[in-house]
């Protein structure tokens, strides 16, 4: 029993095209296929979007030395040039190449984002998991624990710790944001555990005298990993802006290059008053298209996962689709 | 009012969960933070014994074991007694009553208007599926929601403030305004708080209108919708008393996550517009370690939070009849 694709596949029409991302491969009926969740993805067209869009900026982070010859915290050009093509975003007043940061800062601020986003989910699979298995007094205690810090504003708590701290690095503030923003998705997961936890295959493996860990993150979860992937983008969007917040504000290490400590030299330099809004609009852009693309991925897993929520076609898009789509079903 | 008596009992156990974490937190810090504040305010707080021992008090590093100092602590939070701020010579409490009013002000109107905005946009949006408003304002707000709240102050005040000249770009009145409550001040205000309004609008409206337009396409499906309709009601008031009536609350109750986190949103408005509210306070004093503000500011917040969940529970029960008779 596979829920985690079938979830994805409820009400959906048969798809003949092939994804956007198999492209590239020869066109046999023989080929390899992507996993079934990602092709459906692909073939929606606002994760397909959004997942080119994340592909991109990873790449970029990746690939930054290719992409720039510039270091990017040394001052290697005139300060507060405006965006030209040797420097496509600009410099900053000590020179630094802001093009260059972008890229560089790809790497903290999405690294960041990413192992936080790896402790809240684990943080909140075992409890949601546990909650809803368990019942009882450790069902209650997960619930009230989880609505208490539900309650509990997180930049502020954020704000406070490291202020604590006095002064945090890339893994500080990973750990502090990964440990601080899992109760959301604690209370989500623990709702669809709940659904599942009465199933025949569950109670199957309990009759057969598993032990509690191996139902719980052997039977249970595995069925659930369409709603834990669709979690993980979640708390991924809000460990990016966190981050970034953080930095912006002035508690991460100011010497790091990152998005976030682009934009506080970039304020804290009044970088607005003087005109230089590039300074604050690349690394502002890389956020919000990073957060976007994600939104996009999550708009298309909700479409697909309620059909509902998908346009009614009309004519015209029907038309459309089919001049996009068919000439590729084509094999 | 059983189900908001349940609620007040959750919210009492929530406040005393985050003055226990305000109390644990410069506990379970590694380093002493009491340090950081010595080499910021050293000359102040070395003249001062007193203050010293008050300092320890709060932030752990005292001879008084725990279980003595959080009765303490408690005893207090409870009578007000907040501690002094370094960096302002003044006892915190007069911070906050400076600061709060400011920030209820912004919040007050940015998250009525934005609910206002969203939640009757997602209504239409959801009426005339694939129609311009969901053509026009579901995307727009969509992609305005995924900017950080502080990107996009910055990019208001560039560009709508400084380039444009249409709004004031910062604080919350002119430097030369007479400071009290008569008409001009009001205006100067109001004129004041409009970009950032417009801004908290931007950031949240996409929320509201999200959940109630994917909660009332399935209500529009539901019979008694139908049935209204069979009955010759108008069209608008299908949507409105029917439809809406009832898509509304899901959106509601997922209120509480959403204000917690709007909380942040408002702290990077403040800070970009330079607003004198909590948010800004709370960024100067954590820079500059001044933990008793620091320490208070976040309580506050807290309660505030609580304090407008509240509120809504007691909206819940106002529109959902079901949970009055349960």
């Amino acid at each position: 029993m596979t829920v985690g694709a079938g979830d994805l596949s409820v009400g959906l029409e048969p798809v003949e095209a092939p994804p956007l991302g198999g492209a590239g491969a020869p066109r046999t009926r023989k080929r390899r296929r992507l996993p079934e969740p990602i092709r459906l993805l692909l073939a929606n067209p606002k994760s397909c979007f959004g997942i080119v869009l994340l592909c991109v900026i990873v790449f970029a982070a990746i690939a930054a030395p290719l992409l720039t010859n510039s270091v990017p915290n040394e001052p290697d050009a005139l300060p507060r040039q405006a965006p030209s093509w040797e420097y496509p975003f600009g410099t900053t007043d000590q020179g630094y190449n802001i093009f260059a940061q972008v890229l560089y800062g790809a790497r903290v601020s999405l690294g960041v984002a990413l192992v936080a986003s790896l402790i809240a989910m684990t943080i909140a699979i075992t409890l949601g998991l546990l909650a809803a298995y368990s019942g009882g007094w450790v069902d209650d205690s997960i619930v009230l624990l989880t609505n208490v810090f539900l309650v509990i504003p997180i930049l502020p708590l954020l704000i406070v710790i490291s202020s604590f701290l006095q002064g945090t690095g890339p893994t500080s503030m990973a750990l502090i944001i990964g440990l601080t923003s899992w109760a959301i998705e604690t209370r989500v997961l623990r709702g669809q555990a709940l659904s599942l936890r009465n199933r025949d295959f569950i109670l199957a493996a309990k009759v057969a005298g598993e032990s509690t860990p191996r139902i719980v993150f052997g039977e249970l979860m595995p069925n659930m990993l369409s709603r834990i992937a669709a979690g993980f983008a979640f708390v991924f969007v809000q460990a990016v802006f966190y981050e970034a917040a953080l930095e912006f504000l002035g508690f991460g290490d100011a010497n790091q290059v990152s998005w976030g400590t682009t934009l506080f030299w970039a304020t804290n330099n009044s970088t607005l008053l003087t005109g230089e809004w590039w300074h604050f609009l690349f690394p502002g852009v890389a956020i919000s298209l990073t957060i976007l693309a994600i939104v996009f991925i999550n708009y298309g897993i909700d479409e697909l996962s309620d059909p509902r929520l998908r346009r009614p076609e009309t004519k015209t898009r029907r038309r459309l689709f089919a001049m996009l789509w068919r000439p590729r079903a084509v094999t | 009012m059983r189900f908001l008596l349940r609620r007040l009992v959750f919210y009492v156990i929530a406040l005393w969960a985050a003055i226990t974490l305000n109390f644990l937190l410069p506990r379970l810090m590694p380093g002493s933070p009491l340090d950081g504040l010595i080499a910021n305010y050293g000359e102040q707080i070395r003249s001062n014994p007193q203050i010293l021992q008050q300092l320890k008090a709060s932030l752990g590093s005292a001879d008084e074991p725990i279980w003595q100092a959080y009765p303490h602590y408690l005893h207090d939070i409870a009578t007000g007694d907040f501690g002094h701020s370094f960096a302002k010579q003044v006892p915190v409490g007069v911070i906050i009553g400076n600061t709060l009013p400011w920030s209820i002000f912004l919040v007050g109107v940015g998250f009525l208007l934005s609910f206002i905005v969203g939640t009757t946009l997602g209504m239409l949006a959801a009426w005339r599926r694939g129609g311009i408003t969901d053509n026009v304002a579901t995307p727009v707000l969509m992609t305005l929601q995924s900017f950080p709240a502080f990107f996009l102050s910055l990019v208001a005040v560039y560009f709508l403030g400084l380039k444009l000249g249409w709004f004031p770009i910062q604080h919350a009145y002119s430097n030369d305004a007479d400071i009290g409550f008569n008409a001009g001040f009001a205006a100067d205000a109001m004129r004041h708080a409009q970009l950032p309004v417009l801004v908290i609008i931007a950031i949240s409206a996409g929320g509201w209108l999200l959940g109630m337009r994917n909660v009332m396409i399935t209500t529009i499906g539901e019979d008694y919708v139908a049935f209204a309709h069979a009955k010759g009601l108008s069209d608008r008031r299908v949507m409105t008393q029917y439809a809406a009536r009832n898509a509304i609350l899901p959106p509601l109750t997922g209120f509480a996550s959403f204000f917690a986190s709007a909380v942040g949103g408002l702290i990077l408005v403040e800070v970009v517009f330079s607003y004198p509210g909590v948010g800004l306070t709370l960024q100067q004093a954590a820079l500059g370690h001044d933990y008793a503000v620091v320490q208070a500011l976040l309580l506050v917040l807290a309660i505030c939070v609580l304090v407008a969940n509240f509120i809504m529970d007691c909206l819940y029960v106002v529109l959902d009849p079901r949970v009055r008779s349960a």
